[in-house]
């Protein structure tokens, strides 16, 4: 079947024209965008402790750029622009969990030192494997499951209002003031100010209301807040029980994401509802499954921490691979017509298989050599591996590593597919303890390079897989979309390496930083997320740069990790539950209610709203209606919270 | 049989999750032996003052009598066991909290050590069972659905489809001012993408229980390549090039019919 040709015929004594889609000038734009946003983006994530997904930014950004001041963009050009941006900007959510972990570790990463580069070279092949591994799904999720991403559609949103009409276009605009009106109380007490005692303090938001309970459970003297910065406690305001939280975050862009996903996101709320309403009461009431001593106000958190989060985990990782069986023969299908359309009339619309098991192949080795060459790990005996010779642990290492990345990526992107979130930071979290174990407690800088082409990799993939659901919505030709971002995805993990590296010597020539921290707690890049991860990796007994020394010297004994600390009998169960969930009609109802598990309950709240308002909207004015006018909407609260977002971010690191 | 289903899953999960949350809970009613080499992973206990009323911190919250990481020497299960007792004989009322019912948290998973492993066992059943029902529950369905004439909707929502495609592409062709034409191709693709939405892709579930997973993936794939075509033919009419909006028009109206003999064929 005969899809698409670049230059449309024209008719006779007319030139043919060549749509405009893969220009000079958007791949140009959308790289300066992708290398300005990334790099604003990994200092900000390290400063505020999250990051933020840049793919509505540069659509709007291309969009201005291209149709308003170059004046010749079109919406497909527009979206070439973006996948460009995006490409080069999303790697950094990979790098900013961790590599900040070695520094704090001790370990000396210096642009003349090989392992700076081994680490970089690893996020690029992370970030090549990610797309290359997705992009034989893209049938599948996109075309076969028809997966929402709502943020790939909020971008399709905004690239198709030129055509929309002014009334939709309208509704977009309405949809972005609204959610950036709403969200900016929310976000404005990140702001630091300084007070006329020369104090600092922060904007006033949401909090600064004052709307507070007449109850105290915390015991720190104040009443509770029923309107914080960030949230909106029903529970508190209808006196619910202390461990039932009710808890709204206050976030459009959570809003119309449900909105966007519709009725198959209930199964999030449904999950949600699981760990937080039913799970928790009766592991604290009746089960007494919480530590002594804990207050029932702290047990969404505590039951968050002990169990739903590993189950979620585990869940998550069991119903996607009876995704994965039960899709096979959709995935053969799918692959059966990429590999047909090599040499065929089709062969221009997808990127063929060659050219995928060689950029796969080309990421397996990279990833060996880089495992191989990453100083710290050879010869340790107290891993799973000590036995074997070098050779041999660095390709089980690195076939691990591909194994789990092409496995995470599904994951993620699944997740990302049906609800927008993806939990990136549980997957790493795993992997750079499994590599622990493996490969020795000296290993921590081979198991955070894993960790951190893993995480490029998810992230890339599902960003690619986003991007392409937004190609679909417009039309563009998916083998421009895949090639184009193939092509310069590479370039993100280098661009967050160096800035990391930037930012390690401004603290370490900070004269107020007498201690010499390089990154971290002490600093003004406290790199939250990377705390998290090093707290996990000491936990397993992972060993910092001092502590190698000295074992090295003989000074201390080399026991070797015992991962007890994980509890991984939860992992397993967990996938034993979301295995089996998928048995029924729907296969990805483990990856849902695991994910739901697995994030904090406001969020899914919120979430969960939107999926509700969809099913009440959809039934008065009818589904047209919702994808016509709804959609659009939504589309513009999550452009106009990702959009407030960034510009407070923007402020906050400026401002510091 | 669907609705019994579902309801068996869901409550085979919830008992499932609780169980599999027990884990690493242990009874201090076993012999000292069981807990050799084991840490708690959780404060266990209740410290009491003299008066047998737990100590309380500063902001109201009880002490614990064993911190997090506190071995379980046999000194150690001695005052857990008598705390115990003492908290059974005389259980506290501290406004907020829980008093522990003598289980503790341990780092190590065992079989031997784990009470609700029968619940576990058990849930598993249930969701094995549950998603039997759920499956003949749709199997059912799909003979329903054959019976009903459900399939012929589809094929009529796509025919349609396919004859709006040919219309506004041969409409174009035949136009003097094509780019005049360029606004009705945008809302008449606008107004098809959301027809499809209501009369076809709304009812993907009918075509999943009436065609294999391989068979609804070709129609799939191939109804997506349609659907690509007519996003593309109305994002080039929004920019002006009715050369392209008219291929894509005219490529949109051809995979249509081949997701039509596909449907055809697999029903």
């Amino acid at each position: 079947m005969s899809d698409t040709t670049e230059t449309s015929p024209a008719p006779q004594g007319e030139t043919p024209t060549q749509h405009r889609e893969v220009t000079a000038e958007a791949v140009i734009v959308g790289l300066l965008v992708g290398i300005i946003m990334n790099a604003s983006i990994t200092y900000a994530a390290l400063k505020i402790g999250f990051g933020i997904g840049g793919s509505t930014i540069a659509a709007i950004v291309g969009f201005g750029v291209l149709r308003g001041l170059l004046r010749k963009g079109t919406i497909l050009e527009t979206n070439i622009c973006q996948t460009v941006a995006s490409a080069v900007n999303i790697p950094n959510a990979g790098i900013v969990f961790t590599v900040p972990v070695l520094f704090m570790l001790g370990y000396d990463l210096s642009i003349s030192g090989k392992d700076f580069w081994i680490i970089g070279f690893a996020g690029v092949v992370g970030a090549v494997l990610g797309c290359a591994f997705i992009i034989p799904l893209r049938k599948q999720m996109i075309e076969i499951d028809r997966l929402r991403f709502p943020t790939g559609t909020a971008v399709a949103e905004i690239l198709k209002s030129p055509g929309a009409g002014s009334g939709k276009s309208m509704v977009l605009l309405a949809g972005c003031l609204i959610g950036a009106v709403v969200y900016l109380p929310a976000g404005l007490p990140q702001i630091p100010v300084s007070n006329d005692d020369g104090t600092v303090g922060n904007l006033p938001g949401y909090g600064s209301i004052g709307w507070v309970s007449d109850v105290d459970r915390n015991g720190d003297g104040k009443n509770d807040a029923i309107l914080s910065d960030h949230n909106f406690d029903a529970g508190l305001l209808f006196g619910l029980p202390d461990e039932v939280l009710l808890l709204l975050a206050i976030s459009p862009l959570s809003l119309g994401a449900g909105f966007v996903t519709g009725r198959p996101g209930l199964m999030v709320l449904a999950g949600g509802i699981l760990a937080y309403f039913v799970i928790n009461p009766i592991a604290f009431n009746y089960l007494d499954l919480m530590p002594a001593g804990t207050a029932a106000w702290d047990v969404p958190n505590i039951g968050r921490i002990q169990f739903n989060r590993p189950i979620g985990i585990g869940m998550l990782v069991g119903g996607a691979m009876m995704g994965v069986l039960f899709s096979l023969p959709a995935m053969k299908a799918a692959l059966k017509s990429i590999a047909g359309a090599r040499g065929g009339a089709a062969d221009s619309d997808e990127l063929g298989l060659k050219p995928l098991g060689l950029a796969i192949f080309a990421g397996l080795i990279g990833l060996f050599l880089a495992t191989m060459l990453v100083s710290g790990e050879s010869n340790d005996p107290t891993g799973l591996l000590s036995g074997l010779p070098s050779f041999a642990q660095g390709m089980i290492i690195a076939a691990f590593g591909g194994l789990w990345i092409w496995f995470a990526g599904i994951i993620i992107a699944q997740c990302t597919g049906m609800t927008d979130w993806s939990p990136i930071s549980g997957i790493a979290l795993l992997t750079v303890v499994l590599v622990l174990l493996l490969g020795g407690k000296q290993s921590v800088v081979g198991a955070v390079m894993i960790g951190a082409a893993l995480c490029v990799s998810v992230s890339c993939a599902a960003d690619m897989v986003q991007d392409l659901k937004t190609g679909h919505l417009v039309g563009s030709i998916p083998r421009k979309q895949q090639s184009i971002e193939l092509a310069v995805t590479g370039i993100g993990p280098i661009i967050s390496m160096l800035v990391i590296l930037v930012i390690v010597q401004a603290n370490l020539r900070d004269p107020k930083n007498v201690d010499q921290i390089p990154i971290g707690a002490g600093t003004s890049t406290e790199a939250p997320q990377s705390q998290a991860l090093m707290a996990v990796v000491k936990g397993v007994g992972g060993l910092s740069k001092e502590d190698l020394d000295k074992q090295k010297a003989g000074g201390i004994a080399n026991t070797g990790p015992t991962g007890e600390e994980m509890p991984y009998t939860l992992y397993g169960f967990g996938a034993a539950l979301g295995g089996l969930l998928g048995l029924g009609g729907f296969p990805g109802l483990g990856v849902l209610v695991g994910l739901s598990m697995y994030l904090p309950i406001h969020y899914i709240l919120t979430y969960g709203i939107g999926c509700v308002i969809y099913m009440i909207v959809a039934r008065v004015k009818g589904k047209v209606w919702c994808e016509e006018w709804g959609v659009p909407f939504c589309a513009g609260l999550i452009v106009g919270e990702a959009v407030t977002s960034i510009v407070i971010s923007a402020i906050v690191v400026i401002s510091s | 049989m669907r609705l019994a289903g579902n309801l068996l899953v869901a409550l085979s999960l919830i008992a499932g999750v609780l169980s599999a949350a027990t884990a690493y809970q242990v009874s201090l009613d076993h012999g000292n032996e069981v807990y050799e080499g084991l840490v708690l992973t959780a404060a266990a206990g209740l410290r009491l003052d003299q008066d047998g009323k737990p100590v309380l911190s500063d902001k109201g919250a009880p002490e614990p009598l064993l911190v997090l990481g506190s071995p379980l020497t046999s000194d150690n299960l001695k005052k857990l066991r008598a705390n115990q007792k003492a908290l059974a004989a005389n259980p506290p009322e501290i406004p907020g909290y829980r008093v522990p019912n003598g289980k503790i948290r341990v780092q190590k998973f065992s079989f031997a050590r784990w009470d609700q492993s029968w619940i576990f066992a058990c849930s598993v059943g249930g969701m094995i069972l549950g998603a039997g029902l759920v499956r003949t529950a749709a199997s059912r369905q799909a003979t329903v659905h054959r019976e009903s004439g459900k399939s012929e909707d589809l094929l009529k929502a796509l025919r349609d489809a396919r004859q709006r495609l040919s219309q506004l592409q041969q409409h174009l062709d035949s136009a003097g001012d094509k780019i005049a034409e360029l606004p009705h191709v945008v809302d008449d693709l606008s107004q098809l993408a959301g027809d499809l939405q209501v009369n076809f892709l709304d009812h993907l579930e009918v075509i999943r229980s009436l065609l294999s997973t391989g068979k609804m993936a070709e129609v799939m794939e191939s109804y997506a390549v349609a659907e690509r075509f007519s996003n593309r033919a109305r994002s080039t009419a929004v920019d002006q090039d009715p050369y392209e909006s008219e291929r894509c028009l005219a490529a949109a109206a051809e995979r249509m019919s081949h997701t039509i003999e596909l449907l055809e064929q697999s029903l």
